[in-house]
């Protein structure tokens, strides 16, 4: 019979969770001695920073269950005011469908999780600590878990700011590997969002700042090259995207400073990006054919309408999940296989 | 009176269109669409059944089939899938196929409702080499602008979501507006170079088109030649461009139905 016990950032705060890591190179020792309990047959351990989940087959599962709670108070030295949640046979797998689907993580629908159990099962599969059932449950997850995010709109959209800016630059430009990128303003918030579009492949680092040091070091710490903050409207003609975050008390962007670089752009859009608060740019930029100004309530707005879109097909994700639980041969009435050890992997 | 084979082969292909037309409006409503392999063999399979009937009807009447407006519009609907597999892959726009199965059908199911759809086909007549190099580049040209009107209008679309700072969940997946406005330019500078070429091969013909036929044709050519002139001297946002690709494309269709009825 399946179980799983744990906890993860939905109850349990951070300093408790950071106790309960284990890295990945004590999983295996960790999975034997989970095995070396007297009701445990079959285990699997989920740790990332948000969760540490034990997924295990025994033919008792309340003795199992306590037999793990207290090997992990006794390993982590926890206070018995900290609890674990458990949950036995459906519910068990209707957890880890919902956790593989991104349903339980902080970020509602996100993918890394989907990577993080499919390492966290290859690790037990190659120590020998799964068998029969926690071999089908896992590959039934990986199955339902991509059934999910290819059958609803759970993964799609950005849900954070920075996450905004990329996927519209991507929107508007395609492949970033082409696409020039100016700063203005050496903030924390625009390096941030500049490194994100740098991750996806933009080049050509731009940065202009009041204070020319400073925006020296930027520029140096980002593979850049820094210009003076008088010269950056002769640079509009070539970059592709402009994100500003000055401590200005005023715009700095007009369109008579954007308009001049249009006809050397041959139809090339320009992605403007204000993440400065008073505004940066001044609001009619926008009207300009080609530009496209997003300030820090726009990407805000279409972050939070996405985690809203997320929000609503939670409803058709459990429908996914509940339809393969009932359809699932793991929980067929059948007697149980008590397997001898030890284990042998089935083959992935 | 049973259906012709050619008639049923063709009416194949307008139904693979229309399922390919429905598949993706459905699927770009449930925001999943992922251009594949049920589009390709949709458009695939619809292109081919149009090549039969063209090899077809050019054995029967012993040259282009391009003899009656059923035909001619026929070997657009062909012209505009054969472009979209040339053209799609090479400007990233696999998403061209939602607007491709569309244009494709409509000219389709067009030339089936034709009165001369059920007719046999004319006698073998005939043909001058200038002549079919004349209307097949014509057509083609006419698959291209087209293509760049489909490409257009998903420019406009995303255009107006952008600027309202909206991005709809079936807008999402459509290319991005840069490689958008290339491709139109590249569509646009394809249908009028073709279109040239077959404007100067009608002039070699032995007996060449009526004059007000070929007025009307250098006009579109005059319209299209006279956009690219001013987008590469002047320059051109891409707005006005995709918009201009989009709308323009009513000449050429106006011409065809003019030509049409001659």
């Amino acid at each position: 019979m399946l179980l799983c016990l744990g906890l993860s950032y939905a109850h349990t705060p951070v300093e408790v969770r950071e106790r309960v890591a284990l890295p990945a190179k004590d999983l295996p020792t960790a999975l034997h001695a989970l095995l070396e309990l007297p009701d445990v047959d079959e285990a699997v351990i989920v740790s990332t920073c948000n969760r540490m989940e034990i997924y295990a087959a025994s033919p008792s599962p309340a003795a199992a269950t306590a037999q793990i709670d207290a090997w992990l108070r006794l390993r982590f030295s926890l206070s018995p005011d900290i609890a674990f949640f458990h949950h036995h046979r459906e519910e068990a797998a209707r957890h880890l469908f919902s956790v593989a689907s991104g349903l339980d993580s902080m970020v509602l629908g996100e993918t890394e999780i989907f990577g993080q159990i499919k390492d966290a099962y290859a690790t037990a599969h190659a120590a020998a600590t799964t068998s029969r059932h926690l071999n089908k449950l896992f590959q039934e997850s990986f199955r339902i878990g991509k059934a999910v995010r290819n059958n609803t709109q759970i993964q799609r959209g950005s849900t954070s700011v920075g996450s905004v800016a990329v996927e519209l630059a991507e929107k508007i430009f395609g492949d970033l590997r082409d696409s020039h990128v100016m700063l203005l303003g050496a903030g924390d918030m625009s390096r941030r969002c500049a490194q994100s579009l740098q991750s996806r492949g933009a080049k050509g680092i731009i940065v202009s700042n009041r204070s020319h040091q400073r925006a020296l070091e930027l520029a140096q710490e980002m593979n850049g090259r820094a210009i003076s903050f008088e010269d950056w409207p002769a640079h509009t003609a070539h970059v592709d995207v402009i994100i500003s975050s000055t401590a200005a008390p005023h715009t700095v962007i007009h369109p008579e400073q954007v308009l001049p670089s249009l006809r050397r752009r041959r139809g090339r859009p320009l992605f403007i990006i204000d993440i400065a608060v008073p505004r940066d740019v001044d609001p009619r930029v926008h009207d300009i054919e080609g530009v496209y100004l997003y300030d820090i309530d726009a990407l805000e707005a279409l972050a939070s309408e996405t985690r809203q879109r997320r929000q609503d097909e939670i409803i058709r994700c459990l429908a996914i999940i509940d339809d393969h639980l009932k359809a699932s041969p793991l929980f067929r009435p059948h007697p149980f296989h008590h397997p001898t050890r030890p284990h042998l992997p089935d083959p992935i | 009176m049973p259906l012709s084979r050619e008639f049923l082969v063709l009416l194949g292909a307008a139904l693979c269109y229309l399922g390919g037309f429905g598949y993706a409006v459905h699927s770009l409503r449930q925001g999943t669409y992922r251009p594949g392999r049920w589009m390709l063999l949709l458009l695939g399979g619809g292109g081919l059944l149009q090549t039969l009937f063209l090899r077809w009807r050019g054995q029967a009447i012993g040259g282009c089939p391009m003899t009656t407006p059923f035909e001619l519009l026929t070997f657009i609907s062909w012209s505009i899938v054969a472009l979209y597999f040339i053209i799609g892959p090479a400007y990233r726009l696999s998403l061209l196929g939602v607007f491709t199965a569309p244009l494709a059908l409509l000219f389709q199911a067009s030339a089936l409702l034709r009165p001369e759809a059920l007719a046999p086909p004319l006698p073998k007549i005939t043909h001058s080499f200038w002549g079919e190099l004349h209307a097949a580049l014509a057509l083609v040209s006419y698959g291209a602008f087209a293509l760049a009107c489909a490409a257009g209008i998903m420019f406009l679309l995303q255009d107006r979501q952008l600027k309202q700072h909206r991005i709809s969940p079936g807008l999402r997946q459509l290319p991005p507006i840069h490689y958008l406005t290339r491709a139109i330019r590249g569509l646009l500078i394809t249908g009028t170079s073709l279109l040239t070429v077959a404007i100067l091969s009608a002039y070699r013909m032995e007996k060449q088109p009526p004059t007000d036929k070929l007025t009307i044709v250098w006009f579109v050519w005059a319209l299209y030649a006279s956009l690219l002139l001013y987008e590469s001297r002047r320059g051109m946002s891409a707005r006005r461009a995709a918009a201009a690709a989009a709308f323009g494309f009513l000449i050429p269709i106006i011409s065809l139905w003019f030509i049409g009825r001659h």
